[in-house]
């Protein structure tokens, strides 16, 4: 049971780390990251439903990654504290920045 | 597996802590538990092309955009489920998750649907009086 609970609240982690993001997204982000985040957000959603849907159970590999993943986009979180990162953003779409050292400006709630 | 007094090969009972929880959901929730639950997490899912596509102000929006997708998702999916399997003979428990999902991605975008569905009908009406005028 503790293994179904565990698999549970990290795909319920993923899912909002996706949610997340897809909130600061916005139409000027690159198509790939979208369809890779919705990807991500998809196989969350379907880890939570699988058990009570099929009676599939969880292993412990599969907690790894999971584990891992959610680590990864814990970490990586940071990145997007001004909004969405300069490199997802479409080039056409990237506002012009007067120096290196200049944040993007697209801050978010 | 173990051995019966016979010799027969039976399975070794399996853990039930999966079988504890669909039965609690299945208790909770009647028997359409397991269809409903794939049918609100494909919608989740589906739900974030348009979350992500839109300029959300912040994440209460955002909830509620995909709250919205859902349960036009939880309302719709079951009937059109119902017309795949009756018009395309794709099973009606298989085609729930893709329905939903579409439902959901679809999002904000049910006006040209509706607008579709609206010149449809008044074509076919338009074909009807014309019908009904030449007699």
């Amino acid at each position: 049971m503790s293994l179904l609970v565990l698999h549970e609240a990290l795909c319920a982690a993923v899912w909002y780390t996706v949610f997340c993001r897809a909130v600061r997204s916005d139409h000027t982000v690159r198509l790939d990251v979208r369809l890779s985040f919705i990807a991500l957000g998809l196989a969350a959603s379907l880890g939570m439903a699988a058990p009570l849907a099929w009676g599939w159970q969880p292993d412990w590999y599969t907690l790894v990654l999971l584990a891992s993943i959610t680590l990864v986009q814990g970490v990586t979180a940071a990145h997007w504290q001004a909004g969405v990162p300069d490199q997802f953003i479409k080039p056409e779409c990237r506002p012009r920045r007067r120096r290196a050292t200049d944040l993007t400006g697209r801050h978010h709630v | 597996m173990s051995t019966t007094k016979q010799g027969e090969n039976v399975p070794e009972p399996t853990t039930t802590s999966t079988a504890s929880l669909s039965v609690l959901a299945v208790a909770l929730l009647g028997p359409l538990a397991g269809p409903y639950v794939l049918i609100v997490f494909a919608a989740l899912s589906g739900a974030l092309w348009p979350l992500s596509a839109s300029a959300t102000a912040s994440r209460l929006a955002g909830g509620w955009l995909l709250l919205r997708c859902t349960l036009m998702a939880v309302v719709l999916t079951g009937m059109l489920a119902g017309l795949l399997q009756q018009y395309y003979g794709i099973p009606h428990s298989e085609a729930l998750a893709p329905v939903a999902f579409f439902v959901g991605a679809l999002g904000n975008g049910w006006r040209p649907v509706f607008d579709a569905l609206a010149s449809a009908l008044g074509a076919m009406a338009g074909r009807l009086g014309g019908r009904k005028d030449g007699k």
